[in-house]
């Protein structure tokens, strides 16, 4: 299926579809006459409703009485003509609405070639996600529970107390709600980055817990007290991840996103420049350098 | 900055819980109480909408919309620069309008249907030659007046530019984590007077894919409005809530005494209203509509971020101020149709949102983008909306205001739209208080104390949104309240209970309690103190939390309680004084402040009401 991700391929078949289309409308070159039959019409009752189906184009001509017949023959004919001799007069040139619809036409057909792209395989993304490692990176986070108790001559001495009830009653996480006192934000934070965690307890609390030396938290012991500016806080750390790069199946669906985003631009790139050939740039040459610099 | 949050695609939900458990979100892991605060946006607007496209957003659609939200960067539509929301959010419902949506995006970008027609080439030259703003002005006014091209109002474009909007909402959708709620607005303007409605689903965006949103252009009334939700959500099997918002320029007409024909309410009117409107939206980026000092002269705190500039080209002078225009006075309207109708036409919950024209929800005094893309640069600020408009608006005038605060059980489509039908979400004018408000008959000095409010709040009472009634013999309600500061935010000044009531007459009447103030201060016999200090640095545009409260948590009964009245009671939590984002921008630019605006504010959250029926 390599074939079908070539753009130059998608090129060739509109350059083709292009030539029918010019031929259909101008079958010998000489003749200047315009075609009257019921497939030209069945064709211009298609682009009238912009509903491409024969069969219902067919069915709304049968369906016509004798008057609204001839009206859309009328239309038709006149249409045509006017476009005929538009085209002869040049009108076609210098006409930036038609170049613009163009230029769009050909931006239709590059996106349309990729309407459902096939999913990239792994090893591209690998190769796209290592290129822009900074944009995936996560940020450090911690999942822990906490007995809080609010600023007071004795709390560092309570806390410190209540720190060796806590770890010789082995208290769980979900226990901790029974010691202390409330704190004004939550008791649990679950999967919380450190900007979060410093939002809450201050910087110097969230410098003291992602620092907090691993060899002491095994999950079942409580440690600190750590301060913030609301009191002492005594934490049941569950887990704490330094900023880390994902592996790539934790960020798949934004990296395969982003890829397909990137991959849209280098297609084009691509399929431009290689009509850049067939189009070459003429004229001032320092300006030429500009254009096909990196 | 790098990413604080993970785009996941949905198709890879089995990764995606490995991936959340590494990304900040809000989804906490055990529960504190039965509900959690959730905090969105349910009134954007994208380069989809007509009006943002014509005023400068012709880059971020729907896409840039969803990563902003979630907290990625992405490029501003007006300077290029790379931006991002200083905490993402957890829900958004990207709000277009419904009339012409998609059209100006697709017009520019060679749809040949549009391009083709004689208007739409018209449109393109003036847009080239750098009138978009009068091209808005003029599509407004054909808007408006009920007399758009039809070549751009065919089914087929409606359709195919719904399509795209309903698929990526699903792409976006993360549930747990971060849900996209498909919508859109509704915008009648009759008379250049707002009407404008948000309409919610709680649809997949494949489902809802199957109709046309409903548009001011096929029924520019708010009954034709609820007709076709009826109709629609029989046929789906599904549900609506349609937003109300900026009652503060309807002219009088959001909260009127009669119905679009003029006829006064009747019982069905309120049934129908009450059916599908729950929810009003009281403030965001043109103004705040909880109450004015002309409808509340007693509330020292009434005027806040007023805005009267009515939405027509046309239009003279500024918008009236009557009953009808305002949260606090229809609410009192509600109670008085009660008594008559039997049925309160105006009995619902509060929140805020945006109205951002610049695909960028984000309400941060110190990150706000503009109401639209050509005030993203300040010095731009001077220049007004429209070249005809004759009472012009400009950049200074936007509030960097508001968000949807949800107690939800779940972030999904499903549980936020559930708390929105039980009214159990409020209003912020951008920061992130987190407020409770339970209240009962048998709550106690000591629940204060209770570890976890939410606990006994749920046990003892109902919480916002809910209702009262019965009084048990000689007792009053109180209120148990929570209102934490935002952790990134300023502290807190005071929080006040709003009363309104009918009197023994049957006159509404309206009072405000001061029930908490900071430490600093006290409450005199009247329940009167002096204003909280103000830290602002007008010349840094930086203030200080060296005055105010962390958090209240209080219990309060209503001491003038009459078991016969029908009252309603919402609280209003106010921050101490900040700068205010046209401050922030003065000084950036080197410029005076100008003197007809504050230059600081008390940010503020509105708790829905919970009413008291006899």
């Amino acid at each position: 299926m390599r074939l079908f991700k070539e753009p130059l391929l998608y090129f060739l078949l509109a350059g083709f579809a292009l030539f029918v289309l010019y031929y259909s409308i101008n079958p010998e070159e000489d003749d200047q006459s315009i075609a009257v039959d019921e497939n030209s019409i069945l064709t211009f009752i298609q682009y009238r409703s912009k509903a491409f189906s024969p069969e219902l184009a067919k069915k709304r001509w049968d369906a016509m009485s004798a008057m609204e017949r001839q009206q859309l023959l009328r239309d038709y004919y006149e249409e045509e003509l006017l476009f005929r001799e538009a085209d002869s007069l040049g009108l076609m040139e210098d006409d930036y609405i038609i170049k613009r619809r163009l230029v769009q036409k050909m931006d239709f057909i590059l996106q349309s070639a990729q309407a459902e792209p096939e999913k990239p395989e792994e090893a591209a993304l690998q190769e796209f996600m290592a290129a822009n490692a900074d944009d995936y990176v996560v940020q450090p986070f911690a999942s822990f529970t906490h007995v809080f108790l609010p600023a007071s001559e004795n709390s560092k001495a309570i806390a410190e107390k209540t720190l060796s009830e806590l770890n010789e009653q082995s208290v769980s996480f979900s226990d901790a709600g029974r010691y202390g006192e409330r704190f004004l934000y939550h008791r649990n934070y679950v999967e919380r980055t450190r900007d979060y965690v410093a939002a809450h307890f201050g910087e110097a609390f969230a410098e003291a817990l992602f620092r907090w030396p691993e060899e002491e938290l095994d999950g079942q012991r409580w440690i600190g007290p750590i301060a913030s500016e609301h009191g002492q806080h005594l934490l049941l750390l569950k887990e704490r991840k330094a900023a880390y790069q994902p592996e790539l199946e934790e960020v798949l669906g934004r990296v395969e996103q982003d890829y397909l985003r990137y991959q849209q631009g280098v297609q084009k790139q691509a399929a431009v420049k290689a009509l850049s050939e067939k189009y070459p740039a003429k004229g001032d040459a320092a300006l030429i350098d500009i254009l096909q610099g990196e | 900055m790098l990413s604080k949050k993970c785009f996941i695609n949905k198709h890879h939900k089995t990764k995606a819980l490995a991936v959340a458990f590494l990304a900040g979100f809000s989804t906490l892991g055990v529960a504190e109480g039965e509900t959690q605060l959730l905090w969105g946006d349910t009134h954007l607007h994208t380069s989809f909408s007509p009006d943002a496209y014509f005023l400068g957003n012709r880059s971020v659609d729907p896409h840039g919309a969803y990563r902003y939200a979630q907290g990625l960067p992405i490029v501003n539509a007006a300077t290029g620069a790379r931006v991002r929301i200083d905490r993402p959010l957890d829900f958004l419902l990207i709000a277009d309008h419904a009339e012409m949506m998609g059209v100006p995006y697709r017009l520019f970008r060679g749809d040949p249907e549009l391009a083709g027609t004689k208007t739409g080439q018209r449109f393109i030259k003036m847009v080239k030659e750098g009138r978009g703003a009068d091209v808005f002005a003029e599509f407004l006014g054909d808007i408006n007046a009920k007399r758009a091209t039809p070549e751009f109002n065919s089914d087929r474009i409606r359709h195919s530019i719904w399509q795209e909007t309903t698929r990526l909402a699903d792409q976006y959708y993360q549930p747990g984590k971060f849900t996209t709620l498909v919508g859109w607005e509704w915008t009648s303007t009759p008379g250049g007077r707002n009407l404008h409605r948000v309409v919610m689903s709680p649809l997949s965006g494949k489902l809802a894919s199957g109709f046309i949103p409903f548009s001011a252009l096929d029924d520019e009334t708010p009954e034709g409005l609820w007709g076709w939700l009826d109709k629609t959500s029989k046929q789906y099997q599904t549900d609506f809530i349609s937003i109300p918002h900026n009652s503060n320029i309807s002219g009088g007409l959001m909260f009127d005494t009669v119905d679009s024909e003029g006829r006064p309410l009747t019982a069905d009117y309120a049934r129908s209203r009450m059916r599908w409107e729950p929810v009003v939206e009281a403030t965001q980026i043109k103004g705040d509509s909880e109450t004015h000092p002309l409808l509340s002269p007693s509330d020292e705190f009434a005027d806040f971020e007023t805005y009267r500039h009515l939405l027509s080209a046309t239009a003279e002078g500024l918008a009236p101020v009557t009953a009808g225009d305002y949260i606090r006075s229809a609410l009192l309207r509600g109670l008085s149709f009660e008594q008559s109708l039997g049925v309160n036409p105006y009995k619902f919950a509060l929140i805020g949102s945006s109205d951002a024209h610049t695909g960028q929800g984000a309400a941060e005094e110190h990150n706000f983008a503009g109401k639209v893309s050509i005030y993203g640069k300040p010095e731009s600020y001077d220049r007004p909306v429209s070249s005809t408009n004759t009472t012009t608006v400009n950049g200074w005038d936007f509030s960097a205001s508001g968000l949807a605060a949800v107690w939800a059980k779940d972030n999904t489509r499903e549980e936020i739209f559930a708390a929105f039908k039980r009214k159990e979400v409020y209003a912020t004018t951008g920061t992130r208080i987190a407020l409770r408000v339970y209240a009962g008959w048998d709550f106690d000095r000591s629940d204060r104390d209770a570890k976890e409010i939410a606990a006994v709040g749920y046990r003892k009472g109902i919480p916002m949104g809910g209702d009262l009634s019965a009084a048990p013999e000689g007792k009053s309600p109180s209120f148990l309240i929570q209102a934490v500061r935002d952790p990134e935010g300023a502290k807190l000044d005071r929080v006040q209970v709003v009363k309104g009531y009918l009197d023994e007459s049957g006159k509404a009447r309206e009072d405000v309690y001061n029930v908490a103030v900071s430490s600093e201060r006290q409450l005199d016999k009247q329940g009167k103190t002096s204003k909280v200090a103000n830290t602002v640095d007008i010349a840094q545009a930086s203030y200080q939390n060296s005055v105010g409260e962390d958090e209240f948590v209080l219990l309060w009964s209503d001491p003038d309680f009459k078991a016969e009245q029908r009252a309603f009671y919402y609280v209003r939590v106010l921050e101490i004084p900040t700068p205010r984002h046209t401050l922030m921008d003065a000084v950036a630019m080197g410029k005076d402040h100008p003197q007809r605006l504050a230059s600081t504010i008390q940010e503020r959250a509105y708790s829905s009401p919970i009413w008291y029926t006899p």
